[in-house]
């Protein structure tokens, strides 16, 4: 059990520390809190390191098949992580079948921004946020703005209407709420599911049977790649 | 000869002072099998044959992508909070004596169920943290119904989850007093009539609290013998609660407070009930182990309260995903037309989602535009108490009916309370 419990805490600190090392937290935790990751690894040493003080105080057992299921199931977790940091469905952040899962209708998604100060909407001359969009709607109701997201076909939506979509993460991936806008385009036929994009238009906001709709005429549409944090921030909207 | 009963422990025995094993009450649903693995243990190893394979086989779909970020999130999340809550509770283990905590508390068990409700006020964590510092709380005394209100009130009565809730809710104190509010007198409720109908300890698995659950368990078994004496033993047996196998007869692997070796025979019924004694000079001459050593064994019963909390937490946070992968939240909405129909939805949306109650209100803001207030209320007030990754971990704690009357209680307590809120106080509020 000593050497199961030594291999379960030592892969758990090792594959944490890959996890910070290169950056991919951020597909499963928002990027704000690794120092919470990087506690985390610190109490998986502490836990070695006692029981290495104690050692001389520790029998070894042989291991009951209770005791290997527990190793097991607490491994588990690491068995999926390292598979969606590399696979390409994972490797960008939640996507456009999480999408489909959690939207509500058209509704773009609830402004959860949290402490950003109000500022002066853009004017078109740099890129913002979704969120950014969301909270500012009202004011930058027909005017130009420039945005990045993913994009989702929907094939309830008429032809030349794509989603464009982030995700907002208060904590972790499974609390992550979509934010999504329409994009009208005559480029929206050649855009690809899940596909990373920057658009330039003309934002509007309308209200479709109740629900708050944000939709950006695009001029222009180009595929980017992906950014180093796939998810918004609630605190840096 | 004194008597001691390891339930209830009432004052320290004097150290050198031979003890009589007192036989326990058998709790009757609980027949342990001399040997093979528990159905329990064979159910673990079909789940986890089956999470394996439903990761082979949707490696590099979307829909495993989703599955496969939910899962590892939601234990990333949840991770730091377990240990931290771990390691108080191994704190607390070994350098708080449980005289200490028996005198703290209010005599009476309705003060010390009220005081207990607003101890998150004190130590602010969510509710990953709070089920391995219960589990201490437990065995160094608290009574059960006390430890309750905490595990309940703990997560949603503190200072984060309600600074949390107010910027969800863009300030609204009307919101953040309803769900403390809310969040309190549930706990407390609840508490009180767990405490009616499982009265002592007779709720937990191991009501001398000998391992909370299965395998790997701790034991802080010697009431009175010498303060403050638990160690871990590495588990040459495992409880039925769990894992099945139960074997006496054993030696312990002592890490914890105590540097002379000994051992023990246990006393055990075919109900797993066990109780230990020790020979009266076990312990004479023992030494006061170092402050080095005494922080090992805080750490180590930390890591024991880790592994025995963690797999509850994986195989609850699996469910959780695939539930989050499968059902879509608008199936909820398309559910929730009638306000009490909208509140059962929710409350039932908070137990698949499984949300950490530092993150939920954020996402029960995301339904002020669907749903009335009283729904996304009772959302935030039962998520923090009930979810499925917190069934499973309750689990390692209580018995299964315990655990049937604590679920019932606390959704009926919920419902309730919200419906009377919806139609008295907040009918058209978002």
């Amino acid at each position: 059990m000593n050497r199961l419990r030594i291999v379960v805490l030592g892969l758990w600190a090792a594959g944490l520390a890959i996890l910070l090392i290169e950056g991919r937290y951020s597909l499963f935790i928002r990027a704000q809190l690794w120092p919470l990751l990087l506690g985390t690894i610190i109490m998986f040493v502490l836990f070695l390191i006692a029981m290495y003080v104690r050692r001389q105080a520790a029998i070894a057992r042989k291991a009951t098949a209770a005791v290997w299921l527990r190793s097991a199931l607490l491994l588990l977790p690491l068995a999926y992580m390292f598979p969606a940091m590399s696979d390409t469905a994972s490797a960008s952040g939640l996507n456009s079948f999480a999408l489909r899962k959690r939207a509500l209708g058209l509704d773009s998604g609830t402004d959860v921004s949290g402490g950003a100060p109000d500022q002066v909407p853009a004017d078109g001359s740099r890129v913002i946020s979704m969120g950014y969009i969301l909270r500012h709607r009202h004011k930058l109701d027909g005017r130009r703005v420039v945005t990045e997201g993913r994009v989702f076909k929907d094939d309830s939506l008429p032809p030349g209407q794509v989603k464009l979509f982030r995700f907002v993460v208060v904590c972790c991936a499974a609390d992550a709420m979509p934010v999504q806008a329409l994009i009208a385009s005559p480029l929206a036929s050649s855009l690809k599911d899940d596909e990373w994009v920057r658009v330039d238009g003309t934002f509007h906001l309308l209200n479709e049977g109740g629900a708050r709709v944000l939709q950006i005429d695009a001029s222009k549409v180009d595929a980017i790649p992906a950014p180093a944090e796939p998810y918004l921030s609630p605190y840096h909207f | 000869m004194p008597n001691v009963n390891l339930l209830a422990p009432s004052k320290p025995i004097p150290r050198g002072q031979p003890l009589e094993l007192q036989v326990l009450t058998p709790v009757p649903d609980r027949v342990v099998p001399r040997s093979g693995p528990s159905p329990w243990t064979i159910g673990g190893f079909v789940f986890l044959a089956i999470a394996l394979i439903v990761m082979l086989a949707t490696r590099g779909t979307s829909a495993g992508a989703t599955l496969g970020l939910s899962f590892v999130s939601i234990i990333l999340e949840a991770l730091p909070f377990v240990m931290l809550g771990s390691l108080l509770g191994g704190l607390f283990e070994v350098f708080v004596s449980r005289e200490w905590v028996v005198r703290l508390l209010p005599e009476r068990k309705v003060y010390a169920i009220l005081v207990a409700a607003g101890l998150g006020l004190l130590l602010p964590v969510c509710e990953c943290a709070v089920i391995p510092f219960t589990r201490r709380l437990v065995r160094k005394g608290v009574p059960f119904s006390t430890a309750v209100a905490y595990l309940l009130a703990g997560p949603i009565v503190n200072v984060l989850v309600g600074s949390a809730t107010l910027m969800a809710y863009g300030w609204n104190w009307h919101v953040l007093a309803a769900r403390m509010g809310f969040g309190y007198f549930v706990a407390v409720a609840v508490a009180l009539a767990m405490d009616r109908w499982f009265p002592g300890q007779t709720a937990l698995i191991d009501p001398a609290m000998n391992g909370a659950s299965s395998c790997g368990h701790d034991h802080s078994h010697h009431t009175g013998c010498c303060d403050d004496h638990a160690h871990d033993h590495e588990p040459a047996h495992a409880h039925a609660s769990c894992c099945g196998e139960h074997q006496h007869e054993h030696q312990h692997e002592h890490v914890a407070t105590h540097d002379a070796d000994h051992s023990h025979a246990h006393a055990a019924t075919e109900t797993r009930e066990v109780a230990h004694a020790h020979a009266a000079n076990d312990h004479a001459g023992s030494a006061k182990p170092s402050i080095r050593n005494r922080l090992a064994d805080a750490i180590n019963h930390a890591g024991d309260d880790f592994l025995q909390v963690g797999q509850f937490l994986v195989l609850g946070a699996f469910v959780a995903s695939v539930c989050q992968t499968l059902i879509p939240r608008q199936t909820f909405m398309t559910m929730a037309h009638a306000p009490a129909l909208a509140i059962a939805v929710m409350m039932g949306l908070a137990v698949v989602l499984n949300l950490c109650s530092g993150a939920d209100a954020f996402v029960a803001a995301s339904f002020r535009s669907v749903l009335p207030l009283s729904a996304q209320m009772g959302f935030m007030v039962l998520g923090p108490m009930l979810d499925l990754k917190l069934s499973a971990m309750y689990l390692s704690l209580i018995r299964k009916r315990a655990f049937v009357a604590l679920v019932v209680l606390m959704y009926s307590c919920v419902f309730i309370l919200m419906l009377a809120w919806h139609y008295l106080f907040a009918s058209g509020a978002h």
